[in-house]
């Protein structure tokens, strides 16, 4: 109960400011008279998502397909190379420093090639995804392995452990807070980097929707998507969040004093 | 008459970085009887760690041997209890698993281990502290806990490092008085570090003074005081003046 206070008077603040910002906006909307197509107020917007909300969901739909299984196969296959980078210490002077440079490519001027090599459909989506959320995830476990305290992996030592011992029971746990912080950054990149990737071509998903509104001049859709592409975004980085709260159960415990 | 558990014999080591040679220790020997309780003394930076790691096999001597039982264990692991000079407990372990660390790198019997451990709870006042993490306990029981987890390994002898130096001064003083008591009811060889003449002449049969450079046993002095020792004793007045002269006059 005292947890859920807390955290309302956490949140109060910035609930605040978003309301008030909200109010401010719907008030300058309403009193200067501006052109729904130029800025719709945001009630506008609420009946908007509400009037196209089959529709709304429909696209909303692909899109998380797209997010949630391009983020999995990247938090599997960037935990997995990242792990593999780590225990090959050639391959962290060859791969790692690709791995760095890959990431100075900007995204978008891949989506032309993969819908030149794989057409409209899903895979080039995901592959996007992929592309935007497997990199912070691999980072992070590299250098999550190397935060291992070493005073900790000599304790392990001296006590006669075997170097997968040594891994899994000081390498791992001690990856995990950092693994989870990259993790959190691909949850933020996954939802937008489909959308993007819908943008430059596709027949359905909540960038295509945003895309024809805007074209239409329906400028109140194109806030109804918007709205929902953060709110989903934030749903991602929330439940890596909860996720990282059961995990690791440590991280979140409190100091008791006593003798 | 007391056997020798444990023999150091000979040992020197250097540190070698960047193609610099710093010499730490040379012609270290010591013997240790069976049961016995030494405390090795000497200013910070001396070696007192890195002989340590030595004889856990951490560290490999450039000359020297150390002999357990008769046995030669220079630069193997696995037959000294460790403690290092931080608890170094794992903050994702919940106490009872961060005490069974040590059998379960063993692949030693857990269960039973388990009940050991729970049984020597109360004598290291950790009694409903078994699901803690240890985020959640004061520094003393995190020191208990932690010399509790190196206790569980069955090794005979334990080697301490500095086991109080981060506590304050009361809750050092009730260690004291409790590691003793423990020692008389687990009958453990105990190998310790301190930096602090009067916690070694409190705890010790045996003080071993460790200076120089390179770093050399310089003096060992027996403690023939009953326990429990006063510090207004006479005699522990003048032990600590002999310690203290030996410690400061070969510090240049
Ligand atoms: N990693 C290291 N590299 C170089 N020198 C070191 C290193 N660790 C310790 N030393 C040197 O070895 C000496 C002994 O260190 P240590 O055994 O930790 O001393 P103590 O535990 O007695 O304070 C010190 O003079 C220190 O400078
Ligand atoms: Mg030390």
């Amino acid at each position: 109960m005292d947890e859920l206070k807390e955290k309302i008077s956490y949140y109060l603040p910035v609930i605040i400011f978003f309301i008030i910002t909200l109010i401010i906006w719907e008030i300058i909307v309403q009193v200067l008279n501006v052109e729904s197509w130029i800025l719709p107020a945001p009630t506008a917007i609420f009946e908007e998502i509400l009037k196209t909300r089959s529709l709304l969901i429909e696209h909303s739909l692909r899109t998380l397909y797209e997010s949630i299984f391009g983020l999995t196969v990247s938090a599997a296959a960037g935990i997995l190379v990242g792990t593999i980078i780590f225990n090959f210490r050639i391959l962290e002077r060859t791969l790692y420093p690709l791995l760095v440079i890959s990431q100075t490519v900007p995204i978008v001027v891949l989506i032309p090639l993969l819908v030149i090599w794989f057409g409209f459909g899903l895979l080039p989506k995901i592959l996007i995804v992929i592309l935007a959320c497997f990199f912070p995830v691999a980072v992070n476990t590299v250098d999550g392995l190397n935060t291992a305290d070493k005073d900790k992996v000599n304790l392990l030592k001296a006590m006669g452990a075997s170097g997968w011992q040594i891994f899994s029971k000081v390498r791992v746990p001690s990856a995990l807070p950092m693994i989870f912080s990259g993790l959190r950054i691909s949850a933020t990149y996954s939802v937008m980097a489909a959308v993007v990737a819908e943008w430059m071509g596709s027949d359905i998903g909540l960038g295509v929707f945003i895309v024809r509104s805007s074209n239409s001049y329906l400028t109140a859709r194109v806030f109804a998507g918007i709205v929902l592409v953060s709110f989903f975004s934030i749903i991602l980085f929330q439940s890596v969040t909860l996720l990282e709260k059961f995990l690791i159960p440590w991280s979140n415990s409190s100091k008791e004093e006593s003798y | 008459m007391k056997e020798v558990l444990l023999e150091i014999t000979d040992i020197k080591y250097d540190y070698r970085e960047d193609g610099e040679v710093l010499p730490v220790l040379n012609e270290i020997n010591l013997s240790i009887l069976e049961g016995e309780f030494v405390c090795i003394i000497g200013p910070s930076g001396c070696g007192k760690t890195t002989l340590f790691n030595i004889l856990v096999g951490l560290e490999r001597p450039d000359q020297g041997k150390i002999i357990l039982d008769g046995q030669d264990i220079t630069c193997t692991r696995g037959h000294i209890a460790y403690m290092p000079q931080e608890d170094l407990l794992f903050p994702w372990r919940k106490i009872m698993d961060n005490l069974l660390l040590g059998v379960e790198i063993n692949k030693g019997d857990l269960k039973a281990a388990r009940k050991e451990a729970e049984g020597l709870l109360p004598l290291f006042g950790l009694e409903g502290f078994a699901d803690s993490y240890p985020d959640q306990l004061s520094g003393g029981m995190r020191q208990r806990a932690a010399l509790l987890r190196t206790v569980l390994t069955h090794h005979s002898i334990l080697a301490l490092d500095e086991p109080f130096g981060a506590l304050d001064a009361l809750t050092r003083a009730k260690m004291q008085k409790w590691i003793l008591s423990i020692q008389e009811k687990l009958n453990k060889t105990i190998l310790f570090v301190t930096h602090d003449i009067e916690e070694a002449i409190t705890l010790a049969d045996r003080v071993v003074v460790l200076n120089g450079r390179p770093s050399t046993i310089t003096k060992e002095l027996k403690v023939e005081l009953p326990y429990p020792r006063q510090k207004t004793d006479v005699k522990f007045i003048e032990y600590k003046e002999e310690l203290l002269e030996r410690l400061s006059d070969t510090e240049f």
